[in-house]
């Protein structure tokens, strides 16, 4: 396993280690400061991206590298971007953020911090109960990476909630926002740059998602690099493929798929427990719809309803 | 030491956010603080997940917070089509009562 000997030499202990975490702990509560207080509103935005990024990093520090790259993927440029876009359509308040009376409140803040802070450091030792059941159940389960035995196999039902949030966010989305998707004309740089980068960018996407099965890696980080993809290919003029049932289709894949082999596999157990041979191309087959469903969502999300350009064609 | 250090800054994320999410009224403000409160929870989660014994840290803790990343841009994104759909229909950018003379 390359990719744990890395993690490994990546990890430093000992004082470079520490150094590097306390300067990592400084830079985020000084960037969350900023976002948080900041008096203009689009530096916020701005460094709220840095910020995720900064937490990406202590994800790694703290060998989580699944949930690192989902925060980089997701939770740092996808919520900023989305968080532009709707700073671009609301206008920037020109005056200073207004503070409620704040005097008690910050005392609040200060015994809060003092109490979160004494229950932590006070927590019972860690139990690794868990991760004891994980690890031993793990040749039964399909896959050879311990988070997607776990989001796919172990905890398969809340993951297929979670793909059911995702659309529902969707559909509330679509429903609540009046502005019509209205996108400039793609420039030549912008679409050169796009046939450059569409290659890679499937290969890198298909990837993740495919070695999610033996190392960090899975259906929501393949899926989100994918869905950055159709972004891009939307802003350089594929129109097209936002039009009609195709799209629809794409949405709803991941659940269907999901649901289809949760009721299929209901014939021989209970939902969504399958058989040991067939485990690994099942969870294979729901990965795929679900990478393709999770980047067709977060794709709409960021674009909004596809505009009339779609649906007025005869 | 690591999980120490990430999950004071897990705490200082949280009581930080908190206090933004009281005092500030314009709407877009309100959901970066939520964001960040998010994000403060789950480094709480993964720091502590990362005294697992094997070479990733625990993995349903990792599992956990995947789905958690997922769900809070979900939520963002309804939040912030909302906030602009307040803001395109009364012109403010705040939920507050004040009447405007």
């Amino acid at each position: 396993m390359d990719w744990v000997l890395e993690a490994s030499a990546l990890s430093l202990f000992g004082p470079m280690g520490l150094a590097l975490d306390l300067l990592l702990a400084a830079g985020l509560l000084w960037l969350a400061w900023r976002v948080l207080y900041s008096p203009d509103l689009f530096l916020s935005v701005v460094l709220f991206i840095s910020f995720g990024l900064l937490v990406s990093l202590a994800y790694l520090r703290l060998r989580a590298p699944d949930v690192a790259m989902a925060e980089a993927a997701i939770g740092a440029a996808l919520t900023g971007t989305l968080l532009l876009y709707t700073l671009r359509h609301m206008g920037v308040p020109i005056e200073p953020p207004r503070l409620a009376q704040h005097r008690l409140l910050t005392g609040l803040a200060l015994l809060m911090s003092a109490g979160l802070g004494w229950a932590i450091l006070t927590m019972p030792g860690f139990s690794d109960g868990l991760v004891v059941q994980v690890t031993q159940h793990l040749p039964q389960s399909g896959v050879e990476h311990p988070v997607t035995a776990v989001l796919l196999n172990f905890r398969a039902y809340d993951t297929m909630l979670e793909v059911a949030v995702l659309l529902l966010a969707l559909v509330g989305v679509w429903a609540v926002s009046s502005t019509e998707l209205r996108l400039p004309a793609p420039s030549a740089v912008l679409r050169g740059m796009v046939s450059v980068l569409l290659p890679p960018g499937l290969l890198v996407g298909g990837y993740l998602l495919w070695v999610g099965a033996y190392q960090p890696g899975g259906a929501f980080q393949g899926g989100a690099v994918l869905g950055g993809l159709l972004v891009l290919l939307f802003l350089a003029g594929w129109r097209a493929l936002a039009a009609g049932w195709l799209l629809r289709l794409a949405l709803g894949a991941g659940l269907l798929a999901f649901l289809a082999v949760g009721v299929l596999a209901m014939a021989g157990g209970s939902l969504l427990e399958y058989r040991l041979e067939a485990a690994k191309n099942l969870i294979l087959f729901i990965e795929f719809f679900v990478a393709l469903s999770v980047a067709a969502t977060l794709a709409m999300l960021l674009l909004g309803r596809p505009g009339s350009a779609g649906e007025q064609q005869p | 030491m690591s999980t120490l250090v990430f999950l004071l800054v897990g705490v200082g994320l949280v009581v930080m956010s908190l206090h933004a999410l009281f005092v500030h009224t314009h709407l877009l403000r309100q959901v970066l603080a939520i964001n960040v409160l998010g994000t403060g929870v789950f480094m709480v989660f993964i720091a502590w997940g990362s005294q697992s014994p094997t070479p990733h840290a625990d993995p349903v803790a990792q599992a956990l917070v995947i789905t958690g990343i997922v769900v809070a841009v979900s939520a963002t994104a309804l939040a912030l089509a909302l906030a602009l759909r307040i803001k395109q229909t009364t012109g403010r950018a705040t939920l507050s009562e004040e009447t405007e003379e």
